[in-house]
């Protein structure tokens, strides 16, 4: 038996994704202090995570079906029009509990959801283009429904959710935290989870190995779309009305982080605990940004840059492992370099 | 002139990173020739041919061909020196049509007004198969539709249509089947008639034995020798190969067939499409069947549809220790069935995901705890110990799949089938693109595992493979079974290609 197979060293340390954009959050943090001391407060931190707590949830399902080599671009739609759909029926229907409306939400967000898993399962359509398409039916829908305008929500125990803290902390922060760690850990540490890495790494090994491909991304679209639909109702309760396009582009949002997390865009590697320290930096960033009063469309434009900076660092750090023997892929990736 | 130098080598280096590729590489090739390149895997042939072939550049050192500096950019380069070249990293492109794969990048002179004129291409590629006799290929079809063997057809094909004065050849045979080898053979006795020349790698030695000239053994990015091949034997070849005498047998030594009483499975009346014809047999525990047949005779559809991999598959297949009925692969797995898919990398193995996740994968079910939560321990634990006893050569566990050579992925895609309990294994193809270290250790573990009980099926397009390790070979023609050989007397490659054929 050979000993040093699972040896850690500083160097295998800087070589974990996570570890190094955990640096980046830290210095970013440190940065922002140093320039403008209320940075770094218990209630601006609590802002950063406010603010981060929507894309959060949607990026979670969005980390699901990247690592297994899919897409979701309805989610933020499906946000959209899970929110006003909450606030028409608590409006113009005599139901007056938020959950009991909730729950009709979530299930026409599943609904949307398996339509997605048909269209890329049944129909083999490309999840890039069929989440675009449904996307497209969703924000119609809640254009539809609101008449294009803010639906106000009355319900006081839904504002209540929308306004409650849990030690300071906002119920969605709560919310998006608790998802975090119970995706997260579904994701490494079920038979569920891993199986979603062997799909995205290579479907039909995954087949040959007795997965069932299919249903394991149709339930991740499911997933997403659940959760997407929770999201969109907790901003519907912090607006205190559903403003139809409140959420839209938030899907795009969720992949810079997921990407910027170190979610392959192609599948098969990533965590959900990268994909929360991406959001982090996402946020932190633009947070400072405002904090030092500068301009808020330059938060757009940093979002863009930073994107590209982890980008080009992962290339760097992937091309510095050098395996032990020259390999196809590597000559491969030769041959594109020399063209 | 036949005899004369047509293209050499001088010192010629390349390094990836930290590692050596290539150290002052000395190599001429003679007009008229059939030069082979032979090494294990990660020994530089094939830095050496993408050298050549102007896919990648040298650090230092010089190529000439004809006498004159020769420094390709690019394949077109190549191909405009008359040097056709069929490697594994230039593949085909997927969504264009196979007759425009062949002239990929050279176009022109088909294109008027900006506009490709297709019909004149296959007219033309059709004509450089039939000068070839390379057969009928479907020009339309889109290349990426095609079977891997139909793509180095087409491949092949590209090479030819450039009218090289040199030939370059990198593991082709292992993706033909063993008619088109044979058609393979046939364009090499022409060109070789023809004063021209063709520099090959193959990992099948008995094939470099039987068509190269003369031989350039490299070890470590270095030349060992170049020799004729008339003057060397094939235990110096693979000593000179790894660099040390090999261990063990390669093949089995005993002549006898042996299996238990007990069948392993049973297939009855098996059918998928036209391309299985209503196929019955029994495999026995601790036996070895083998598989052959040419391209079209469906042997590589019946290792799938045993595995419950095709859908348009019926018939039943039964596994006899449980008595369970095998319709989907999730149940071959259930159940105690393994399949090593033909094609490795594709269908095989996740390229970016470490060893680790590569090696449990099938077993992830097995792995959790009773809470049904997977553990990383254990999933470290399962790896540590497959890799130190399938002696994978790597960094860590962590390392990813893409990063090993050709024999240590197939340990790991065949070591993590064997840590299951398993009643019945099948096999396509399992050497293929592996080198003689590998192959050996291969050979030894189906040699195990049959002392163990374990019935298994093995598919190959390598006759002597077959005849080395099988205890029946079924020959199989058009999706039939057209004759059952037994270890013995029988087993010759005659007996097998008098009735494939």
């Amino acid at each position: 038996m050979k000993s040093g197979h699972n040896k850690i060293n500083a160097r295998s340390i800087l070589q974990n994704n996570n570890v190094v954009m955990l640096i980046v959050v830290v210095a970013i943090i440190i940065l922002f202090t140093l320039l403008n001391s209320n940075y770094f407060s218990f209630n601006n931190m609590m802002n950063i995570l406010y603010a981060a707590s929507i894309i959060g949830l949607l990026s979670i399902g969005m980390t699901y079906l990247m690592i297994a080599g899919h897409i979701d671009l309805s989610c933020g739609a499906i946000a959209g029009m899970s929110g006003a759909i909450c606030a028409v029926i608590l409006r113009d229907t005599p139901i007056e509990h938020w959950p009991v409306a909730f729950v009709i939400t979530l299930c026409v967000a599943l609904a949307v959801g398996a339509l997605n898993a048909v269209l890329v399962n049944v129909f083999e359509l490309q999840p890039f283009i069929a989440t675009l398409a449904t996307a497209s039916v969703c924000t119609g829908t809640s254009y539809l429904l609101s008449g294009g305008r803010a639906v106000v929500v009355e319900n006081l125990a839904l504002i209540a959710v929308g306004k409650g803290k849990l030690f300071g902390m906002p119920y969605t922060v709560v919310i998006m935290i608790i998802l975090f760690i119970i995706f997260g850990f579904i994701l490494s540490r079920t038979v569920f989870g891993r199986s979603v890495y062997m799909v995205g790494g290579n479907e039909t090994a995954a087949k040959l190995a007795g997965l069932k491909p299919k249903k394991l991304t149709s339930i991740c679209y499911l997933m997403s779309a659940g959760i997407a639909s929770l999201a969109g109702v907790l901003v519907t309760a912090r607006m205190h009305s559903a403003m139809p396009g409140a959420v839209s582009g938030s899907e795009f949002d969720a992949i810079t982080a997921a990407v910027l997390g170190g979610v392959a865009f192609i599948g098969g590697r990533g965590n959900l605990a990268g994909c929360f320290i991406g959001l982090l930096i996402i946020q932190c960033f633009a947070n400072g940004l405002t904090v030092l009063g500068i301009n808020s469309f330059w938060q757009v434009v940093a979002k863009g840059i930073l994107l590209i900076a982890a980008l080009i660092f992962d290339y760097v750090r992937r091309k510095n492992i050098q395996p032990s023997v020259i390999t196809d892929a590597e000559i491969t990736a030769a041959v594109a370099n020399n063209q | 002139m036949a005899g004369e130098i047509i293209l050499k080598t001088e010192k010629l280096c390349k390094t990836f990173g930290p590692t050596k590729a290539n150290i002052d590489v000395d190599f001429e090739l003679r007009r008229g020739e059939v030069h082979g390149l032979v090494g294990e895997n990660g020994s530089g042939k094939s830095t050496l041919l993408s050298q050549i072939a102007g896919i990648i550049g040298s650090d230092s050192g010089r190529i000439e061909l004809q006498g004159e500096v020769y420094e390709p950019h690019s394949p077109l380069d190549a191909y405009d020196h008359g040097i056709g070249i069929v490697v594994q990293e230039l593949g085909v492109i997927g969504n264009v049509p196979a007759g425009v794969n062949v002239f990929i990048g050279r176009t022109q002179r088909f294109t008027k007004f900006g506009i490709v004129n297709t019909t004149k291409i296959n007219e033309e590629v059709r004509e450089i198969a039939k000068e070839w006799d390379l057969g009928d290929l479907p020009l339309n079809k889109l290349a990426g539709a095609m079977n891997v063997e139909s793509r180095k057809q087409v491949e092949l094909l590209r090479a030819l249509a450039v009218d090289p004065e040199i030939l370059i050849l990198d593991e082709i045979t292992q993706a033909l089947s063993y008619d088109n080898r044979r058609r393979l053979y046939a364009i090499i006795e022409k060109f070789k008639a023809m004063g021209r020349s063709i520099l090959m790698i193959s990992h099948d030695l008995e094939e470099i034995m039987a068509t190269c000239d003369r031989l350039t053994v490299l070890r470590d990015g270095r030349v060992v020798d170049t020799v004729e091949t008339s003057a060397i034997s094939m235990n110096d070849l693979k000593r000179m190969m790894v660099g040390r005498e090999m261990e063990g047998e390669y093949y089995r030594v005993d002549n006898e067939p042996s299996r238990r009483e007990s069948i392993a499975l049973s297939v009855e009346n098996l059918s998928v499409t036209d391309e299985v014809k209503d196929m019955s047999f029994d495999i026995y525990d601790g036996e070895i069947v083998g598989f052959c047949g040419l391209s079209g005779s469906g042997i590589h559809t019946i290792g799938k549809a045993l595995y419950g991999l095709s859908d348009e598959a019926k018939g039943k297949v039964r596994l006899r220790k449980n008595e369970a009925l095998i319709d989907s692969s999730q149940k071959a797995l259930h159940e105690g069935m393994a399949y090593v898919p033909k094609e490795r990398d594709w269908e095989g193995l996740m390229m970016q995901a470490n060893i680790r996740d590569n090696i449990t994968l099938p077993g992830l079910d097995d792995l959790k705890s009773k809470a049904g939560f997977v553990w990383n321990g254990a999933l470290n634990k399962t790896a540590n110990k497959a890799v130190s006893e399938f002696s994978v050569k790597c960094n860590s566990i962590a390392q990813e799949m893409g990063g090993l050579s050709g024999g240590n992925k197939q340990k790991v895609n065949l070591g993590r089938w064997i840590a299951k309990d398993l009643s019945c294994l099948v096999l396509d193809c399992p050497t293929r693109g592996v080198d003689v270290g590998a192959k050996a250790y291969i050979y030894n573990l189906l040699k195990s595992l049959k002392a163990d009980g374990l019935g298994m099926i093995l598919i190959s397009d390598e006759l002597m493979e077959v005849l080395g390790m099988a205890d029946r070979i079924f020959v199989v023609k058009d999706g039939e079974i057209a004759r059952e050989l037994k270890r013995g007397d029988e087993f010759t490659e005659d007996n097998i290609i008098e009735v494939m054929l």
